[in-house]
């Protein structure tokens, strides 16, 4: 279980960013790691292990967001009632209602914006890493990174969001 | 000063993460799920093999007696004694074959070796056990079924399971028989169609005298129990045979959904096209009939999709 050690944290933070509701995020993590270890033997080391498994992540992630478009089983409500009890907030998070707010905000982007600003901004990956995890060229990463920034400004602007980009 | 205030924004937000206690019980389910794969990688040696088919000649001897004797006696397939086997119920689910494995009947899809589902008995107490030692996220009773019928959604979230519907029907005080159905191997209007149209071998069906409507679990749009899919591939569009649709059907219809606990507005529409909104907004319904077809296309104006 040393991948998981390793990389639990990042993982959990990205599939939380990209889906916004624990118990889900919790299943996801379970996936991934799962499959990982399942599929180890073909793992060829072409790519780094975080690398691979971001792969394996977005992947699940985008499987569910695809699910819960179709079956009708997204509430956007839902996020603030479970966060704060989740995450223990009180203790840990500085700036809280900010961070709750822009979480919510992500959530609402389109999963390719929110794929590529939760990798680049907040899991700290190069625009190389991010194009592998994607398979995407870096032209693409960089091309769709500035519009999702552009887009989570204008909602920060229309909210009234006071720490702006 | 301005790029120092955009470079701290997403340092905030690397803060959330998960507590030690969710990391150490995600990592206890990831064990118990690797340990309860099946080992592709060990060859089955030759001693194994041998009590492997002690085993089975035992059984078949056996089996032959048991047969005999069930032949010699044979037991009424009434509620108090009752067998699961493919001939013990039936539905308006066509395509549907079945296997018996151990104490269960496993369903498939014609042509697919997947199965979608499970039929066997429970007591009162393994079907408690069941309900407590799952991740449970819906429990409803379903009314004018033809049986008593207690509905349970699991969030199961395997590769190729998203949720599993469990419905339980009496069958005496102490026994009751159990339906599984992993969703998406099977789809949600045909579990309903399959449920709505059950007929017990010896125990007579309730049939109820007008249209039945269900959610699907979740969400609060009413559907038609008699829906089969022909489409429901898109993201955005489904579309269903109602076999019972009509004119006067449709217009029923949308009353229902308008008087279902007040959660539907109509916003636009007339004739066999019509569209609906829920209260709070979230979601925008249009449903429209052709011919037999009954077509769902969804919207979510609050998404940026």
């Amino acid at each position: 279980m040393d991948w998981y050690e390793l990389y639990y944290d990042d993982i959990y933070r990205f599939i939380l960013y990209m889906i916004g509701d624990k118990q889900c995020c919790d299943d996801l993590v379970h996936d991934t790691f799962l499959r990982a270890y399942s599929a180890v033997d073909g793992f060829e080391n072409r790519s780094a292990v975080k690398t691979w498994l971001f792969s394996i992540a977005k992947y699940l992630v985008i499987d569910e967001i695809r699910k819960r478009k179709r079956k009708r089983l997204f509430s956007t409500v839902r996020l603030n009632q479970e966060i704060p009890s989740s995450f223990n907030l009180e203790q840990h998070i500085e700036n809280k209602e900010f961070v709750l707010q822009q979480l919510e905000k992500i959530q609402k982007l389109k999963p390719n914006y929110r794929l590529v600003i939760t990798l680049k901004k907040i899991e700290d990956c190069t625009t190389k890493e991010v194009a592998e995890i994607l398979d995407w060229s870096e032209s693409k990463v960089r091309k769709t990174l500035s519009r999702a920034l552009q887009s989570l400004k204008k909602m920060n602007e229309i909210g009234g969001g006071n720490h702006g980009e | 000063m301005a790029n120092k205030q955009f470079e701290d924004k997403w340092e905030l937000l690397k803060q959330l993460g998960s507590t030690d206690t969710q990391k150490d019980a995600v990592r206890k389910r990831i064990q118990e799920s690797i340990h309860r794969r099946p080992s592709k990688t060990s060859p089955i040696k030759f001693y194994q093999w041998k009590s492997i088919i002690a085993a089975s000649l035992l059984i078949v001897i056996f089996g032959g007696f048991l047969f005999m004797l069930m032949k010699e006696n044979p037991k009424q397939n009434n509620s108090s004694n009752y067998t699961i086997d493919y001939k013990s119920f039936s539905w308006k689910l066509d395509d549907v074959t079945s296997k018996k494995t151990g104490d269960y009947l496993e369903l498939y899809r014609k042509n697919d070796p997947i199965p979608f589902g499970t039929v066997n008995e429970v007591t009162k107490d393994e079907m408690n056990t069941i309900i407590k030692s799952k991740p449970m996220f819906v429990n409803k009773e379903l009314e004018h079924f033809p049986y008593k019928t207690f509905m349970y959604i699991e969030h199961v979230k395997m590769q190729d399971v998203g949720i599993r519907y469990y419905f339980f029907i009496p069958l005496t005080k102490e026994k009751w028989i159990q339906y599984t159905f992993d969703y998406p191997k099977i789809e949600y209007a045909d579990i309903f169609q399959a449920m709505s149209s059950l007929e017990l071998k010896g125990k007579k069906a309730y049939h109820h005298d007008e249209a039945l409507y269900v959610t699907h679990g979740y969400g609060s749009m009413i559907y038609p129990v008699n829906l089969e899919p022909i489409s429901v591939t898109s993201n955005k569009i489904e579309v269903y045979s109602w076999s019972a649709a009509s004119t006067k059907a449709y217009d029923q219809y949308l009353e229902k959904i308008l008087h279902s606990d007040g959660n539907w507005q109509k916003e636009s529409g007339e004739g066999l096209s019509n569209t609906f909104v829920s209260v709070d907004g979230n979601e925008v319904i249009t449903i429209s009939l052709n011919g037999n077809e009954l077509t769902y296309e969804y919207f979510y104006p609050n998404q940026d999709e």
